[in-house]
């Protein structure tokens, strides 16, 4: 029994120990990701909201969603890896914004081009 | 009816918010290269649930009471506090995703639902039987086919699936590959899903001559639950992967289903996730209550009206409001999912090991005792998602 409480202890330690050392690079990468990703995600849901295929609803739930996550990394990469670090992710969000604002209007086509500004801006 | 006991089991403790949150980032992140983890996890699975079951067939005991009885008051209260402690974490991430099925239905903040979605399943404990709960969640789960057919529509590349069941390891995203590996693990080996079965065997007066049907239930009904969970990591990969979307949210996750099912696809993925979420969070809150009242010697069963066994009825009417405010206070459904699935892995073999004690002592199980290469095979695989658990937590952490 208190074999199992010293492990327990072990592992929480370890975890927050872990959770203390996320060096610049790591954070500059998932940075990177993050915006790959969200960015991937903005334009599969405004292309298919123009094609009709997702409802309105979702298309702003996943825009708030996006913003929020990448609002979050924003600040994260910024204070640990520097201004350059958040740059990508900075980019997405502000086609997030874009997208908003079309689905916003009813402005399917507007969407869809910040779509594809958002995917390309995420790859580079 | 038998083996609605085994689907029910597998939409709740195998096929919940865990199995679909873990398959989908598996799919995403690695596409088919995870199959092996739900191959071998789901061999597990069958193995254990056959075993919780033939123990209640024989002994007419459940599990936990067997082992309160084999290894102890000691023991026992260590099992239930870490029970108590992932079974809550558990039951806040299957509110939550129901309450997120809901949200993608309507697009109102989750938070709204998380009461109505814990009224509801309360109500529901309260009023129903054992049979509603169980047969309910079959027949409801059903719909969670859907991804099967979404995966069948892609047309997925076979060979490569069958590839992927020989154990690899990865070429990039070492601690985000075990971490999830762990999570699928842990989704599969969910310690409370034993304990329901076992329980549910016994509120079903299961015994000597129900031997049988218990292996068909454990393989068929198990069986299910690993079929759509590999159909999601095919899906997820063959949808999510090559737009380069990893699974973040459950938003980014819903998305798999609009290829192959156009303008259904959303409501579709809400309708699989709300309703396996709502079966699983089900078996969670009434295993808290099987838990507490085997453990203590209290008056059990769902069958019982709440006057009749008010210590039990009490015990659930807890938890699903210390679930609900979890996942308020949380937030995030799926990152309480992951990391809940990952202590599951955790606690696994603190159940488990007492099983394989308990399925080979003569007293409780006679002459229908555990073959060894059975005993062998699941200790092996309790122990290596134990030892990888205890790396991966500080991993994920450091992976973020």
């Amino acid at each position: 029994m208190r074999a199992l409480c010293i492990f327990s202890l072990t592992v929480a330690l370890a975890a927050i120990a872990a959770g203390c050392s996320k060096s610049p690079d790591k954070v500059t990468k998932e940075a990177r990701e993050a915006a790959a990703s969200w960015g991937a995600t903005l334009s599969a849901a405004a292309e298919w909201w123009g094609s009709a295929e997702v409802p309105t609803s979702y298309v702003e739930t996943v825009v708030t969603q996006a913003r929020t996550s990448l609002q979050k990394e924003e600040q994260t990469a910024r204070t640990s890896a520097g201004a350059a670090a958040a740059a990508p992710v900075k980019a997405v969000a502000s086609r997030a914004a874009a997208i908003a604002a079309a689905v916003k209007r009813g402005d399917r086509a507007a969407a869809i081009e910040a779509a594809h500004a958002a995917r390309s801006k995420a790859s580079r | 009816m038998k083996v609605a006991l085994g689907i029910a089991s597998s939409i709740g403790g195998f096929l919940d918010v865990g199995a679909i949150a873990t398959a989908a980032l598996a799919g995403a992140a690695f596409g088919f290269q995870m199959l092996w983890v739900l191959a071998v996890g789901t061999l597990c699975v069958m193995l254990l649930t056959e075993m919780a079951g033939r123990l209640a067939c024989v002994s007419h005991h459940s599990l936990v009471d067997a082992i309160r009885e084999r290894c102890g008051f000691r023991y026992f209260s260590f099992l239930l506090i870490g029970e108590l402690f992932v079974d809550l974490l558990v039951l806040a991430a299957e509110i939550g995703g129901v309450a997120v099925a809901l949200h993608l239905l309507t697009g109102i903040d989750y938070r709204w639902f998380v009461p109505i979605v814990a009224f509801a399943l309360w109500l529901l404990i309260w009023l129903g039987t054992f049979s509603i709960v169980q047969n309910g969640a079959s027949l409801l789960g059903l719909i969670t086919l859907a991804f099967v057919v979404g995966m069948w529509w892609m047309g997925p590349p076979w060979h490569e699936a069958m590839k992927a069941m020989v154990p690899s390891t990865p070429s990039h995203d070492a601690a985000k590959y075990w971490f999830i590996a762990v999570g699928i693990i842990g989704a599969l080996f969910e310690p409370f899903m034993l304990n329901f079965y076992a329980s549910g065997a016994i509120e079903e007066k299961w015994s000597l001559k129900d031997i049988p049907m218990n292996r068909v239930t454990a393989v068929l009904g198990m069986g299910f639950g690993a079929v759509v969970a590999v159909s999601i990591v095919m899906l997820s990969a063959l949808t999510l992967g090559p737009h380069g979307i990893q699974v973040d949210s459950y938003e980014q996750a819903a998305l798999m289903m609009v290829q192959p099912f156009g303008s259904w696809g959303i409501p579709l993925f809400a309708a699989c996730l709300g309703i396996a979420c709502f079966g699983a969070s089900l078996q969670v809150a009434l295993n808290l209550s099987y838990l507490f009242a085997q453990g203590f010697g209290w008056n059990w069963s769902e069958n019982l009206r709440p006057h009749e066994d008010a210590r039990f009825a009490l015990v659930y009417t807890c938890a699903i409001p210390v679930g609900a405010l979890l996942v308020m206070v949380l937030g995030d459904p799926l990152q309480i999912t992951t990391f809940s699935m990952a202590l599951n892995a955790l606690l696994a073999p603190v159940i488990v090991f007492p099983l394989l004690i308990l399925m080979n002592d003569r007293y409780y199980v006679r002459e229908y005792r555990n073959h060894t290469i059975g005993n062998i095979f699941v200790s092996v695989v309790v122990v290596i998602a134990f030892l990888i658990a205890i790396v991966a937590i500080p991993l994920e952490v450091l992976g973020g």
